[in-house]
């Protein structure tokens, strides 16, 4: 009977509650601590600081930097991944599905490793590449520098183009071919349609990519700390950072490095917001859902020249690379000739007997499974409150839960110090857990986004189905969502796990002596000139990254099966 | 069985009343439609009772018990009530048997009990071949079969069906509306129907009530007090096609405005001394026939504007003075009476079983 009801706090209620503490935990606090930091000191808006900082040639030279490096980066790799993407979905291209999976491989090479690679190669003077140059044309100088902003833009760009080519290739597919043919029909020639039709149509695809190109450059570590630090080439996060060590993490760096953070997620911001005007201007229901057989152009003479261009881009960013890492963690001593007699298992083994590195490699496992394994819940509980329940004030959960998206790892690195060095009575310096939370705050909106998805598709009416049928709502949410949204949580945890295992722009501003992860283990170990070691490390990672990527792939592409 | 109440229930969202003040009364074990355009509350009314929902004011009583009130709410899981959704609802991980058997497992009904009366509802809507298969290997009509032996096992007191029918294909949409009926007759559950769709309201319904677009209930009553003599235009037009004439008083009759033609005398009553009138007709409440000699009392002379072979029946569509309306009659007898008259010639037209409307603004406007 109703009166004998009491008003007790439900499973609605505890989840609402849930997930909002955890976003005020790790996405709110942190966020506004910078905020605060940068522009208020004793309690006071403080715009003088601000401007001291911005008046300092050092940190603005690097705010240049940041938008040269993401300029350019933005519009070499958008250059090369329309191409390929056009390549790929509209020319009879040979063997087309291989290449195109072969073009994401670049996406699993983690780009500072790619960086040290280039470095070993491309160097002035002790670059093998360089070296060989040299000699053979007997030049005095050295015909180019990697280690420049030129070298920086070229080697972001090799790895980070898939971020077009997917979004490029994947539209070029699902275009209604039908659009092309009726100008066709009309007289349009293949160039009239390409300029007129085919590209209109796909550009908010383009400039998708494009603008996440940009935001993720802009806030790139690894990168510039490997070819521009030495150099005294320094973008923000590389500046945010060089200002924290050499203060030894006083106040004085921190505050520096919150103002730097502010600029990063006001240029973050405006980035967001142009990229949401466009696709909300591009959606011509031009994309249908159902995959059509586009209009191919047949390149007849240029087929078999244009493969070759292909797998020679993809030998010459992926797999020379990779083979020269490989082989320089083999090399006795670096700078040695590379030939058999130099070569050896020493640094592997050795990699297994130095603590920093087993550290490493366990600390990068256990941060990459449990924040993954976390993330995933609370992502799960968090999408839940946003798509399926009805409160008030759920655009605010969205709105945090989403935010770290939209945070350069940097800034988010910079919020957990200042949240989790003891302010509130919890110091986690130094220790692991926070690099975990950290990682949290920074994967959010992967497992928000992924499991909303998967949570949209789970209509209203099944859950009341089943609320009728006398499931409580907690008997429902264990019954009958779950099991729904199982795919879209799987998803989540991937999409936490593979780029959280490679991690290195948060990690590098919140390790420990003991609580290296492998990104930052191997750029200590460059640093501090043991260049095999770091080549010998590199190698374990790609291993590492390529098994689990690969593993993962043959786990989903199952579970899609069994769906 | 328990009867359904609704006392004073007031709902609104975003500050829009959706239903200002609902009071109905479900009898027990009645087959009770609730029909309205899209929007107008009639789905809210049965969320309500369901609990998905809570009233902003006034009370639901489902049998003794009060299930809502403005202060307080049982959950829906405590209501014993059967619910069938338009889209079905049904599991999609979960097997035929696995979907019927849910209500006994959480009700924790002993397992052969509950296996025994899960094999009973799936053989009660025939689909006892397909226990094993899943949602997605079964048809639509299938998966609300499915749905509905899911809101029988349990034998609720109530059940509520929102629109059951609407995403069936016509065929189906026959078949299952007996299937329920037929079903009703079996458990005696009381059941209420939501629904826009009058052809089954008036096929299924032991009453209807009609609701308007403001969540307004504008009559209440069985399917043929409703469909014979409907309170207003608008219960009128919503029951089926309908052609309304205004007719104006001429000496001591009503004529069609602007005409000499009358359409009969409406029964004693509050139109009887009015000065003007609406007169409803279903296309079929006329005799359509060739124009020969004088026009008696209950005719009119119009013109064909449109004639159009709908198969079993021909529908005209024709203008009496200002006004136009439509007139339909059996193809056979069209054939034997040679009254297919052409487009644009005049055509006579006999009028029996007007409905009779006060044409006073505001009580019941035609709109929809």
């Amino acid at each position: 009977m109703i009166g004998q009801r009491k008003l007790k706090i439900g499973t609605a209620e505890l989840l609402l509650g849930f997930s909002i503490m955890v976003l005020v935990v790790v996405v709110a606090v942190p966020v506004l601590l910078i905020l605060a930091t940068a522009f208020f000191e004793n309690g006071k808006l403080n715009v003088a600081a601000i401007v001291k900082v911005l008046q300092d040639p050092d940190t603005y030279m690097a705010l240049w930097n940041s938008i040269v490096i993401a300029t350019g980066t933005t519009i070499v790799s958008t250059t090369i991944g329309v191409f390929f993407a056009w390549l790929v979905a509209r020319t009879d291209l040979p063997f087309k599905k291989t290449m195109k999976a072969l073009f994401l491989v670049p996406f699993m090479l983690p780009s500072f490793i790619g960086a040290l690679s280039w470095k070993i190669l491309l160097a002035p003077r002790s670059g093998y590449i360089t070296k060989a140059i040299m000699a053979v044309f007997g030049l005095e100088k050295a015909p180019f520098d990697i280690m420049s902003i030129g070298g920086i833009v070229l080697v972001e760009s090799m790895y980070l183009f898939p971020f077009v080519f997917l979004q490029v290739a994947a539209a070029l597919e699902r275009m209604d071919p039908t659009l092309e043919e009726s100008a066709r029909i009309s007289g349009a020639g293949l160039l009239t349609i390409t300029r007129k039709i085919t590209l209109p149509l796909v550009m908010p695809s383009i400039l998708a990519g494009a603008l996440l190109i940009a935001l993720y450059s802009l806030a790139h570590f690894g990168v510039p700390a490997i070819l521009g630090t030495e150099k005294g080439i320094y973008n923000i996060p590389t500046k945010i950072y060089e200002r924290i060590y050499s203060s030894g993490g006083s106040m004085a760096g921190i505050k520096v490095g919150t103002v730097l953070s502010a600029i990063l997620v006001v240029s973050a911001a405006i980035i967001l917001k142009i990229q949401d005007m466009l696709l909300k201007k591009g959606q011509f229901q031009i994309i249908a859902g159902k995959s059509m057989r586009p209009v191919v152009l047949k390149l007849r003479g240029l087929k078999v020249p244009l493969l070759i261009v292909c797998i020679a881009y993809l030998a010459f960013t992926v797999v020379l690379p990779t083979v020269t890492i490989m082989l320089v963690g083999g090399l006795k001593t670096y700078g040695l000739p590379m030939v058999l007699k130099n070569l050896s298992f020493d640094n592997y083994i050795d990699l297994f007997k130095m603590k920093l590195t087993t550290d490493s490699i366990y600390n990068s496992l256990v941060l990459s499974i449990g924040a993954a394994f976390v993330t995933m819940l609370a992502g799960t509980m968090i999408s839940y409150v946003i798509v399926k329940m009805k409160v008030r004030g759920k655009f605010l959960l969205q709105f945090l839960g989403v935010l770290p998206f939209s945070l350069p790892g940097t800034v988010i690195a910079l919020g957990c110090i200042l949240t989790w060095s003891g302010r509130f009575g919890i110091n986690l310096y130094n220790t692991i857990w926070i690099i975990f939370v950290a990682y949290i705050a920074r994967y959010m909106a992967f497992s928000i986004k992924s499991n909303s998805a998967a949570l949209e598709q789970v209509s209203d009416s099944l859950e009341e189905a089943s609320r009728a049928c006398g499931a409580t709502h907690f008997q429902t949410l264990k019954n009958i969502v779950l099991p729904l949204v199982r795919p879209g949580m799987i998803s989540a945890f991937f999409l936490i796990f593979l780029p959280a295992l490679r991690e290195l722009t948060t990690s590098v501003l919140l390790y420990g002596p003991t609580t290296r992860t492998i990104g930052v283990a191997i750029y200590a170990l460059n640093e501090d000139g043991e260049t095999v070691r770091a080549a010998a490390l590199s190698t374990v990672a790609l291993v590492i990254i390529f098994t689990g990527e690969i593993a993962i792939r043959k786990v989903l592409a199952r579970i899609q099966k069994q769906e | 069985m328990s009867d359904i109440r609704f006392h004073s229930v007031r709902k609104s969202y975003d500050g829009k009343a959706v239903l200002s003040d609902l009071n109905l009364h479900i009898h027990s074990g009645e087959c009770f439609v609730l029909i309205g355009p899209s929007g107008c509350g009639k789905t809210v009314a049965l969320r309500l009772i369901a609990g998905f929902e809570t009233p902003d004011e006034g009370e639901i009583r489902i049998g003794d018990r009060v299930v809502a009130s403005a202060k307080q709410s049982l959950p829906p899981e405590e209501r014993r009530i059967g619910v069938v959704f338009q889209d079905y609802a049904v599991w999609p991980h979960m097997d035929v048997t696995q979907n019927v058997g849910y209500p006994l497992k959480m009700r924790r009904t002993e397992k052969a009990e509950a296996a025994r009366r899960t094999v009973d509802a799936i053989g009660q809507v025939n689909l006892g071949p397909y226990q094993h298969r899943l949602p997605s290997q079964l048809s639509g009509g299938q998966q609300q079969r499915v749905a509905l032996a899911r809101a029988l096992v349990a034998e609720p007191e109530v059940m509520l069906l929102d629109e059951p029918l609407t995403n069936l294909d016509a065929n189906l949409r026959e078949e299952m509306r007996f299937e329920i009926k037929d079903l009703q007759h079996k458990t005696k559950a009381t059941i209420l129907y939501v629904t826009h769709d009058h052809e089954v309201a008036l096929a299924i319904a032991d009453r209807i009530a009609v609701m308007d677009s403001k969540g307004k209930i504008r009559q209440i009553g069985t399917p043929e007090a409703v469909y014979e003599h409907p309170a207003d235009p608008f219960v009128c037009r919503f029951l089926g096609v309908s052609s309304f004439l205004e007719m104006e008083r001429k000496e001591n009759r009503f004529v069609i405005r602007g005409t000499d033609y009358s359409v009969g005398t409406p029964p004693p009553g509050s139109v009887a001394d009015a000065s003007e009138a609406l007169a409803a007709f279903r296309p079929m409440d006329m005799t359509i026939s060739r124009v020969a000699g004088d026009v008696p009392d209950g005719s009119a002379v119009g013109f064909v504007e449109r004639t159009s072979l709908l198969g079993p029946i021909i529908d005209f569509r024709i203008r009496i003075g200002e006004q136009k309306l439509r007139c339909q009659i059996q193809t056979e007898e069209a054939v034997a009476r040679n009254v297919i008259i052409d487009e644009g010639s005049a055509c006579a037209l006999s009028f029996h079983d007007a409905k009779w409307f006060s044409a006073v603004v505001g009580d019941g406007g035609v709109e929809e």
